[in-house]
């Protein structure tokens, strides 16, 4: 039950996107066109799953017996962006057809602020490794989830009349306000 | 005169926030109370000027295909001393921003600048480079800070402006960020006459 | 103590992820034939589709492999065609240059509506509408889908006609299939005329909607009847007839619905 609790509250109340900001650069850039936003989150998924994984190992069993916990921001980053590398090497050799449809998008993974945040995040609540999975699979299902139906939104908006200096950003912004504002209307599900 | 271009770029014309629309994260996140913005200003003014200054200090000597890697540890190494005094000598500040310190060292700006300047130019044109950035960053943190404090809580540096029950307390709530900047943007697209 | 602790650990973990990275940069490595490279150097690049594959990358390896014409690149054309067969070391055949041309010179000014229209401003959205609000059935709508669609930029928009440029027209055929109205088609390059109509409506009805629509008078077809042949009330021109000179019926076209482009 925790751990349908700690899943939830990533993927809905506690949106990764729309309530705790995180990973917006990605957001904006990639959410023009359903195709690229699909394959992104896909990506997304991947990585961050593999990633709190090793980090959490590495956190654990490498910088804490040492006394070493101050590190762990260089260290986090470096075993994110090693990990990035070694994933799209992997794919590419051994699923050519899944690195044709996201391997684009792994090394605009790498200073994906996500990531990085769900490895501090996990450490931060002090969750075991099963939790640490659990939550980053929430919190990726939710950014899932908010990109791609940002983007369905984003390509009708594009279309719209839309006042003229409201076209692009602007416009972009204030449907995400509007998500957010949804969004938040999840706060309380469930006794989260 | 090139120094003062590098200077004032990024001040308005290049602000890293509302024109090139990078680093975004901890804009939106901290900007619901000034306080807040203005201190994350500063965290990542430090955290620019000293990366930009050492990028520069040893481009002559890095490597070319593993420029990123030892950018970032460098960005890092500045981002972890930045998250320690703050903790330190500002534990309240440090709580409100709590996991957007660390998250410094993935922001583009920081990144992006040791990229496209830092790695070509020489210290005092990076040094000046970082200080433009920051000061661009700052103002349009800041700014969003102070608009959504106003609205939201009636006041400004915890200075009470008129009474928080009339505010409109969905500015300091998620949606009242990205309110907030779309206006702003929408702003600089019609002062600027051309749309982003 | 603790300085020599982070340094060794630091340093320790830098050496086992440069190791890995270092050995997986070996062991999954992909072999791939340099001549994809080379016929990907060749190929425009525009990812139009119109060799009835996904993308340029997709023609590169299917024809390395054999699985592909070395023609089959509409949109370089004959240029492509050769540095492709050379590539390859395999022989070339011509492939004729073909551009897009619209069946249609309707500008905004003459153009009547039976509405207002303030939906999503595209030709298809309009066309699903009662055929498109407008007083012609056939003609061009305005919106610019084919514009939009145009992957070579070769498409412009004026007064709500659609222009297109001969020399950037590579022939690809995707503003064909996004004319909801089908009323652009592909030319031979050489031959610089066109039949700027599509309406089959009679000439009395053509001439209280249109100013520049064909009437059906077969005024062009008296002058040069191997060229122009007109039926339901449209004249349209015999593409096959190269060489035969059409500037007669140009002049005596009293519409001016015959354009040369």
């Amino acid at each position: 039950m925790e751990l349908f609790g700690i899943f939830f509250a990533a993927f809905l109340i506690n949106n990764i996107l729309l309530i705790r900001f995180i990973a917006l650069c990605s957001f904006f850039g990639v959410s023009t066109n359903i195709g690229t936003s699909v394959g992104m989150s896909f990506a997304v998924i991947f990585v961050m799953t593999i990633s709190s994984a090793v980090s959490w190992s590495v956190y654990y069993f490498i910088l804490a017996p040492f006394h070493l916990e101050f590190l762990r921001t260089a260290v986090f980053i470096i075993t994110i962006a090693s990990l990035v590398q070694l994933e799209e090497l992997y794919l590419k050799k051994m699923i050519p057809a899944l690195y044709r449809s996201m391997g684009i998008y792994l090394p605009l993974i790498t200073t994906n602020c996500a990531i990085l945040a769900v490895a501090f995040l996990a450490i931060d609540y002090r969750y075991t490794f099963l939790q640490a999975m659990i939550y980053s699979l929430g919190v990726s299902a939710g950014y899932a989830l908010a990109m791609i139906l940002f983007a369905h939104i984003r390509e009708r908006t594009a279309i719209a009349p839309i006042p003229k200096w409201f076209q692009g950003y602007p416009i972009a912004f204030i449907t995400a306000a509007l998500m957010s504002l949804a969004f938040l209307g999840f706060s309380g599900l469930f006794g989260l | 005169m090139s120094l003062w271009k590098d200077f004032n770029q990024g001040v308005i014309r290049e602000n890293p926030v509302l024109r090139l629309m990078i680093g975004l994260c901890p804009v939106l996140a901290v900007s619901n109370t000034t306080i807040n913005a203005l201190g994350m200003s500063a965290a990542v003014a430090f955290v620019l000027i000293s990366s930009n200054l050492v990028v520069s200090m040893i481009r002559k000597m890095t490597p070319d295909e593993i420029r990123i890697p030892i950018f970032i540890i460098i960005i890092s190494t500045f981002v972890t001393i930045t998250d320690y005094v703050m903790q330190a000598y500002a534990p309240v500040l440090y709580q409100a921003l709590g996991v957007f310190v660390p998250l410094i060292v993935v922001n583009c700006i920081i990144l992006g600048r040791a990229e496209a300047f830092a790695y070509k130019n020489p210290i005092l044109g990076s040094i000046l480079d970082g200080v433009g950035m920051s000061i661009g960053f700052t103002l349009a943190l800041g700014s969003i800070g102070v608009i959504r404090e106003i609205l939201g809580a009636g006041a400004v540096l915890g200075i009470e402006l008129f009474d928080p029950a009339v505010a409109a307390t969905i500015m300091i709530l998620p949606p009242g960020a990205f309110i907030t900047i779309g206006f702003i943007m929408a702003f600089l697209n019609k002062m600027e006459n051309k749309v982003m | 103590m603790i300085i020599l602790t982070s340094v060794l650990v630091l340093g320790g973990l830098g050496f086992i992820f440069a190791g890995l990275l270092g050995y997986a940069a070996d062991y999954f490595s992909v072999e791939e034939d340099p001549r994809i490279a080379m016929v990907l150097a060749a190929l425009p690049g525009g990812n139009c589709g119109a060799c009835g594959l996904a993308g340029c990358r997709d023609y590169a390896e299917k024809v390395v492999l054999g699985e592909a014409f070395v023609n089959a690149c509409v949109a370089g054309g004959a240029s492509t065609a050769e540095k492709v067969s050379q590539t390859l070391g395999v022989e070339c055949q011509a492939l004729e240059k073909k551009v897009a041309v619209v069946h249609c010179g309707v500008r905004d000014e003459h153009r009547k509506k039976k509405g207002n229209y303030s939906g999503i401003k595209t030709c298809m959205a309009v066309s699903l509408i009662d055929g498109g609000g407008t007083a012609c059935a056939y003609g061009c709508l305005g919106y610019g889908d084919c514009f939009s669609i145009c992957p070579f930029d070769a498409i412009g928009m004026k007064d709500g006609q659609p222009v297109i440029d001969a020399q950037k027209c590579t022939g690809c055929g995707n503003c064909v299939s996004a004319c909801p109205r089908k009323i652009i088609s592909l030319r031979p390059y050489d031959f610089k005329v066109v039949v700027a109509c599509s309406s089959q409506d009679s000439g009395a009805v053509v001439r209280k909607i249109c100013p520049v629509g064909c009437i059906g008078c077969k005024l062009c077809a008296k002058q040069v009847p191997e060229v122009f042949k007109v039926s339901n009330n449209l004249a349209s021109i015999d593409y096959t007839m190269t060489g035969s000179p059409y500037e007669s019926a140009v002049e005596k076209c009293p519409t001016k619905c015959i354009v040369q482009s």
